[in-house]
Parts: structure tokens; sequence; C-alpha cells
């Protein structure tokens, strides 16, 4: 499993890899790592397999307590849609790697993918929703946490580097978010925001002649 | 773009010099927000979606510039952190010397732009109210659908950029600028 969260994670609704994984950071402690091998020779791991799980918000008492969400909530989150839980899978088979980070101290950025690595990296905190000033929305703190993982996992999964590709990720991270495709007039508005949000995407060459199956839909970017 | 240290520096430079400085960050940002984000000077934006060491130091060269021209110079009026009126003030601009939204026009093509994304976010609403101001901002107001007020800050010092944007529960602001204008309207 290559799902690195915050906090502990339920029993309930876990895959097997998953409760492989709990079982071996439970043997290890918080922000350990234990190899393939070893968890194989606990039995809980099919043996070959990549497997880690590092716990780096664990006790971190920067993160406040409301935003402190268990593995099992996210996972929950971003199963909501088949886009989200094929990106789930897909760290879930050690394809990709997500990793949920306490905060970035520029409270601006919400995550960002580690180019020529497998790692796509989530800011728990910057990822806040407010119900009024001061005041953290849980629910919808959840929900963005979620809606960044499945926005970062897809350009972890290979879809990157053109404008096309980043429009992909918009919308299929809208499809995840709301339940439904976007209209022509939301597509228009995200390019209208991509156009202005400076050289990030404007960059970008219009396609860079790739084609990806996800969740049973061919993207080509 | 090349991300040296040198090119950074040069970018900062030229970015203060033509009043359009900013907070660079590497990494995803919330771009259907306004750009200016509480507590900075300037407006945020990102220049890679993707983390590198080039990058990361391309945007810590810029921001250490940019930081050692406000050491030397001290914030400059230009900033959006000194422009930006605060959400109170906003109605006192849109009470005192505001005209129909009816009758706005965009200056340009880029303000036309920016203009319709923000607008977007009213819905099938519109703003009743509109100033620009001479410090180069925009402010417009009105109802949503909810009837809570709302106010969008643009600046339009350089190119078009969304600011801020304020929302007025029924239950605080009972009265809104806009209210008699929209009134009559209907």
């Amino acid at each position: 499993l290559e799902l690195i969260g915050i906090g502990s994670m339920g029993r309930a609704g876990r895959t097997a890899a998953e409760q492989a994984v709990a079982e071996g950071r439970a043997a290890a402690g918080p922000g350990s790592r234990l190899t393939a091998e070893q968890l194989a020779e606990r039995g809980t791991a099919p043996k070959g397999a990549e497997l880690s799980f590092v716990n780096r918000a664990q006790g971190n008492t920067s993160i406040h307590q409301a935003i402190r969400f268990t593995d099992a909530e996210i996972l929950g989150e971003m199963n909501r849609s088949a886009i989200g839980r094929e990106v789930a899978n897909t760290a879930n088979t050690n394809t990709i790697s997500l990793e949920f980070e306490a905060f970035h101290p520029q409270a601006g950025v919400k995550g960002y993918r580690i180019p020529n690595t497998n790692r796509g990296v989530i800011f728990v905190e910057n990822n806040t929703e407010f119900s009024a000033p001061g005041v953290i929305d849980r629910a919808a703190t959840l929900r963005e946490v979620g809606n960044t993982a499945v926005h970062e996992g897809l350009h972890t999964m290979g879809i990157g580097g053109s404008w096309e590709a980043e429009l992909w990720v918009r919308r299929l991270t809208f499809e995840h978010n709301f339940g439904r495709a976007a209209t022509a007039t939301e597509v228009a508005q995200m390019e209208a925001e991509m156009q202005t949000a400076g050289c990030v995407y404007t960059s970008l060459p219009r396609t860079v002649g790739r084609t990806i199956t996800i969740a049973g839909r061919t993207i080509s970017f | 773009m090349h991300f040296t240290p040198d090119n950074a520096r040069e970018q900062a430079l030229r970015d203060w010099e033509s009043q359009s400085a900013m907070n660079l960050v590497v990494g995803t940002i919330d771009i259907s927000l306004p750009r200016y984000h509480w507590g900075e000077l300037f407006c945020t934006e990102s220049v890679s979606c993707d983390w590198s060491e080039e990058a990361e130091l391309f945007c810590r060269t810029y921001n250490l510039t940019i930081h050692s021209l406000l050491r030397k110079h001290g914030i400059p009026s230009w900033a959006p952190a000194k422009r930006l009126p605060d959400a109170v003030s906003c109605l006192n601009i849109l009470r005192k010397e505001a005209l129909p939204f009816s009758g706005y026009q965009p200056a340009s093509k880029l303000e036309e732009s920016a203009a319709k994304r923000i607008l977007f976010h009213w819905g099938s609403e519109r703003p009743v109210l509109y100033s620009k101001l001479a410090s180069s901002l925009l402010v417009w107001g009105g109802s949503l659908s909810d009837q809570s007020g709302r106010v969008d800050v643009l600046d339009l010092l350089t190119d078009p950029q969304w600011l801020a944007f304020y929302t007025y529960p029924r239950a605080e602001f009972s009265q809104l600028p806009w209210d008699e204008l929209a009134e009559s309207l209907r």
C-alpha cells in the first residue's frame, strides 16, 4: 500500500492490503517502514509487494485536531466516485504513492506531484475549509483533502505535461467532487481560470500526444 | 521557464519595477479563488504544479529578492495588501460613489475576461452597483439568490486580478447599499 497518511486507520472496510499495512504499522510504530519481506513473513502481504506506510503527521501538534483525518476517512472520501476509487486503488497497489503531510509553510499550496517519481503530496492543513471565520468545517475540509488527493493522484498516474492534461485532471476531479460531468460552460470557466493563473499552465504545450485509461474512460492529452 | 536563480532575481526586479510583484510558490493552488491570500503582501502565483529543487530555489530567490526590496523601500503603495479595502469599507465605497452595474463597460479585453470569469460565481444573479476607484480598484456589489450580499474587488493596476470577495449575511447586514436600486429595478 502506498497511501501514506495521517491519523490512525479504522478496522472497518479495509482491504487485505490496507489491513496488512495497518498491522505492519501497529507492530513497528508510527513513522517506521516495514519492507515487503517483513510483512510477507508476518503473512500479511503478498511476497514481493512493495509496501510502506509512513505516518508523518502522527503526534504532530501543529495540525488542528479538527482536521486530523484517519486514513479510513480519507480513503472513504476518495472512494465516493469511480475516478477517486481508481486513484485510491492505484495507491493501494503500489503504483503510485500518495503522501499526506500536515502542512506546507506557504498557505496557498494544496499539494504537488514530484516529477520522475510516483509520488503525490497533499498538505492537509492547506486544504482547510471554514464555515465561518475561525470555524473549521471538518466535512468540507475532508472533501477538499479528497479532491486534492484525486487531483494530485491523477497527475501522479501520468496525466500531465500539457494544457489538455491539466484540464482533464480538473474535469475528472470535478466529476469526483460533484458526481457529474462538468458542463461546457464549467469547462470554459476552468480554461479561463487556467489562462489567468500565469505561466504555470500557459507555458504548457496543448497536448503531448499521450492516451491513458482512467475508470474505463480513455483520456487523450 | 528556466528555473535559475539569476532568472528569478531578474524577474523579481522587473516585477517590482512594473508594480506587479508576487508571492511565488511551487505546487497546486486554488485558481478558482481570488489571487490575493490574506496575510500576504502580494498576489500568489504558482510557477509549477510539479515540485523540483530548481523550481523551489527559483521561488525562494524571487521571494527573497522581493523581501530585500521591501527592506529597502518599505511596503509599496501599490501592494494589494495596502490597497485592498476591508468588507465594511467596500460597502461605504458603494454607498458614496457607485453607478448602476447595468452601465458597466470593461475598459479592455483583459478586464472583460476577468469580469466574466468572476461573474461566473454569481450564477444567474448580477451585481447592482459598481465603482471604479482612483486606486485602480473595481468594486461591485449585489445580492445573491439566497439574498446575502456579495462584493468583489478587482485590481486593475496591471493585468486585472481578482483580489477578494466578501459576503454579507442579512442577519448582520439588513440594509445594503444596493437594496434601494435593486428594488426600483424590479
